[in-house]
């Protein structure tokens, strides 16, 4: 190990629960250290040439197979429950936001940050006007 | 079983197959493709298959052996012969082998390297998909890999293991404290005959799987002892057919009845429905489905409920 090894997270810090993740990755990364120091001796040049091949045991990665369990109407509401979940985190991994980018956008695009030239009063007003300007037009 | 028939004849001195050879099980018979019948021919015309008697005849015995690897295949799945390449083992992907020089590429099941090559060591169908390469072949015995979910029954304690029969060569080893909030003072309670989901955590050859029930972070999830219900075992490719996120088996028994399914991919099901008769419903279901269409499984489904409820 060469003194000017990569600074790590302490025990303590990694112990807590919301770095579970981070533990997760460091963890690995130990392990793997391990690994090579341990077979150093009977790794050959020829093994850590990088092949173009990847070997992949499982059908699960390749053909996707991604239900494992499932239950229906009640059956059994703990699965049914981490189902629902995994299907939420799959079709809108983007937290929910009130205001969208488009309106973001539009707003710094108006409001000439930096400039100073508009006031709060005068936007709010412009705000407002356009808005009954459409509730208008929608009637 | 299968049997073969090939039809020997002399040849400029030595021994020629006739390229009239079919395969016939107990109820068909089956042509083999022009592609593949090609193939056959080129290798016992070439005079590196009969260079000696004894070379002759182990190349014979390797040829007859990927014959009935065929036979085999023909029997349990259907192959369409124009637009999907069948391999037998021991055949080199070419596909692969080219692409490979140039690409970063996945071998997937059924496929080996062997020095510079790609080998099959399955018969099958070759498969592709992107930069993937893989062999769809049919098989009723599990090969573990690590990080599949599995179907095991408890068959034995010892000490601070439990013996899970996987349908492996060996049974796997489960700790107990592979399971969610075990300690040492706090033993699960697992008895032998008990139904277990559980993940391979060590699938080497020269290793006994060893599984856990549950995930890097301590949570059971999906993992855990399996009560009541029914397990029974399927072929391989049943499992991997029905596990596919667009089967249609799933979502149409579940406007038939309310159940619950665990797929273990050693060709072990676990289910569970209200009563027994729907159990028994659901597991003939997913037993008729393994040859069937799509729209046949609908058609299963469907007609299994309304048996059920007439």
């Amino acid at each position: 190990m060469s003194s000017k090894a990569k600074p790590r997270l302490s025990k303590g810090i990694l112990e807590m629960k919301f770095m579970m993740k981070s533990k997760v990755k460091v963890d690995k990364e130990i392990e793997n250290d391990e690994g090579k120091s341990m077979y150093h001796n009977e790794i050959t040049e020829k093994m850590g040439v990088q092949s173009n091949f990847i070997m992949e045991p499982s059908f699960v990665n390749i053909e996707e197979l991604s239900v494992c369990r499932y239950s229906c109407r009640g059956m059994n509401p703990e699965i049914e429950k981490l189902l629902q979940n995994e299907q939420i985190s799959k079709t809108d991994p983007k937290m929910e936001t009130e205001v969208s980018d488009q309106e973001l956008v539009h707003f710094y695009s108006k409001s000439n940050i930096g400039q100073g030239t508009t006031t709060k009063r005068k936007s709010k007003e412009d705000f407002y006007h356009k808005k009954n300007k459409k509730a208008k037009d929608e009637k | 079983m299968s049997s073969l028939a090939i039809e020997p004849l002399l040849w400029q001195g030595n021994v020629f197959f006739c390229i009239n050879f079919h395969i016939s099980t107990n109820s068909h018979v089956f042509e083999i493709p022009p592609k593949q019948k090609q193939l056959f021919v080129k290798r016992c015309q070439s005079t590196q298959f009969h260079s000696t008697p004894t070379v002759f005849l182990s190349r014979l015995r390797r040829f007859v052996f990927s014959l009935v690897c065929f036979s085999f295949l023909f029997q349990e799945m259907e192959v369409d012969s124009m637009t999907e390449t069948v391999v037998m083992p021991g055949d080199v992907i070419s596909e692969a082998v080219e692409l490979g020089k140039t690409k970063k590429l996945v071998l997937g099941p059924g496929l080996r390297r062997f020095n510079d090559l790609v080998v099959a060591s399955k018969a099958g169908i070759l498969r592709q998909k992107k930069n993937t390469f893989w062999i769809d072949y049919y098989q009723k015995r599990y090969t573990p890999v690590r990080g599949e979910t599995v179907v095991g029954v408890v068959s034995g304690k010892s000490g601070d293991i439990f013996r899970i029969d996987i349908g492996t060569h060996d049974p796997a080893n489960l700790s107990y404290l592979g399971f969610e909030g075990a300690t040492k003072k706090n033993r699960p309670d697992v008895n032998i005959g008990d139904i277990v989901f559980a993940k391979l955590v060590v699938a080497n050859k020269d290793l006994e799987p060893e599984l856990v029930c549950v995930d890097s972070l301590g949570k059971k999830g999906k993992l855990g002892i399996l009560t009541e219900g029914l397990v029974f075992s399927c072929s391989i490719n049943l499992v991997r057919k029905i596990s596919k996120e667009n089967c249609p088996l799933i979502s149409a028994m579940q406007n038939e009845i309310p159940f619950e399914i665990a797929i273990g991919m050693n060709g072990r099901l676990w289910i569970k429905a209200k009563t027994i008769r729907e159990t028994i419903a659901l597991g003939t279901a997913i037993l008729a489905s393994e040859k069937a269409s799509d729209e046949d499984i609908k058609k299963i489904c469907s007609t299994i409920g309304n048996k059920l409820f007439y």
